[in-house]
């Protein structure tokens, strides 16, 4: 008996204060994909993110990291940084590093690649 | 009566091979889910609630067949970022072919266990643990020990993240790993029972060795393969599963006194939502000794530290 109890405390207390990890649901370019040239970068996660303690960087494959601004949540969805880049990505592979914490100040960071071509 | 024991005990083997505590892991872009027969190598807020184990045993030996179900229950708290303790315990369900059913509770025990060493970029992480089951206080109907263990363990997991990009489709690999030594707290118990040869009522004497605990997982991280190197679109189930297998073993490392090699495999996924994990797995007895059918276990488990992060998910200190 004792355990159905606790299990429903705990799942009505559950959505009242539910967040978690970030995790990374999908990105624009995906990642790993070929993509055409572009100075966008989106990501969207699995959790509401407090952009004042994330931070997103693209770099050319064993270069250094090109400028761009700070990442920016999505008005109308907080689970989404957009980061802006100064100029088009010529044809080259990229390496983009997140870090960020969810709304709940979990962090969580991870990286991939992706390929743009001419 | 004395089959029905004997064939209770077999069965209780592997739900005792299953009840190490369970805890889940972040380390760097990495997560250690929860795994269901041994434990992950993180210290953590959660809970599993509950573990259902279904252990079906074949008629042998001279002992009559049996069902076992086990209900186990454990709660992780951090102590300190570092540091925490697990309690958990689990009751059981033995049905006996032919026979009543016996049913009561695991000795419980609790696990104090420190993070010694993360390090993000190479997903490698060390802890430190001791576990106490506290014998006696399960029943002993059902093979619950009357002496309890000791057991210091060292926990450890590494993510494949770090191998060069040439290698992309092995870097969502992923290895856990304990080892234990389990010290008997009574290496000799004295206990009231039938004597075998005369079936008169004796007190009969056990010797309980020392064992090697061993555990072991691979996996294979879907939300990795996702998000770290490649979007295969698998969508928003798929992609959230982490396939794996895991072993246990422990067997005697002094003197054995007739007590066997005991194990199990066990291979299934675990689903990895927003606070919670659901783990299947199927349960393969690895040594004769420790069974003779296949079995099923399953686990619902909430992360505490992200579905109540202010409350009785964080640090105490």
């Amino acid at each position: 008996m004792r355990i159905p109890l606790l299990f429903s405390a705990l799942l009505w207390a559950a959505p009242h204060a539910a967040a978690a990890h970030a995790m990374l649901d999908s990105a624009i370019p995906a990642v790993g994909s070929n993509v055409a040239p572009t100075d966008t970068i989106s990501l969207r996660y699995t959790e509401n993110i407090e952009p004042r303690f994330s931070s997103v960087t693209v770099a050319p494959d064993g270069g250094s990291v090109l400028p761009g601004t700070k990442p920016v949540v999505d008005p109308t969805d907080r689970r989404v940084l957009v980061l802006h880049l100064a100029a088009l990505l010529p044809a080259g592979r990229y390496r983009v590093e997140w870090h960020v914490a969810s709304v709940d100040t979990h962090r969580s960071e991870g990286s991939f690649t992706f390929t743009v071509t001419p | 009566m004395s089959r029905i024991l004997t064939a209770a005990l077999l069965a209780g083997v592997t739900l005792t091979v299953c009840s190490s505590a369970l805890a889940h892991a972040v380390v760097g872009a990495r997560i250690f889910p929860a795994t269901l027969t041994i434990d992950d190598p993180a210290v953590s807020d959660e809970a599993s609630l509950p573990t259902f184990t279904w252990q079906p045993q074949g008629p042998g030996g001279g002992t009559p067949g049996s069902q076992t179900f086990g209900y186990g229950w454990e709660y992780d708290k951090r102590i300190t970022q570092d540091f925490g303790f697990a309690i958990n315990d689990g009751y059981t369900v033995i049905k006996p072919d032919g026979a009543k059913s016996l049913y009561g509770w695991q000795d419980v025990s609790i696990t104090l266990k420190y993070q010694a060493y993360l390090d993000a970029t190479h997903e490698f992480i060390v802890s430190l643990g001791i576990i106490k089951e506290f014998g006696g206080t399960g029943a002993a109907r059902i093979g619950a020990d009357t002496a309890g263990v000791t057991v210091p363990t060292v926990y450890f997991g590494k993510g494949a993240g770090d191998l060069p990009t040439s290698l992309d489709y092995l870097r969502p690999f992923a290895v856990t790993g304990t080892f234990g030594y389990q010290f008997a707290d009574e290496r000799r118990q004295t206990m009231p029972g039938l004597d075998p040869v005369t079936g008169l009522p004796a007190l009969l004497t056990a010797t309980n060795p020392n064992q090697l605990v061993i555990g072991a997982s691979i996996q294979y991280s879907l939300p990795y393969l996702q998000s770290q190197v490649r979007d295969l679109g698998l969508g928003p189930v798929l992609g959230r599963v982490v396939p794996l297998v895991e072993f246990a073993y422990s067997t005697p490392a002094t003197a054995s006194f007739g007590n066997q090699t005991q194990g199990t495999i066990a291979p299934g996924f675990i689903y990895i939502g927003s606070g919670i994990q659901i783990g299947l797995e199927a349960l393969i007895p690895a040594t004769r000794f420790t069974g003779n059918r296949v079995g099923l276990l399953a686990q619902f488990h909430l992360f505490l530290d992200d579905v109540l992060p202010t409350t009785l998910g964080k640090p105490i200190f």
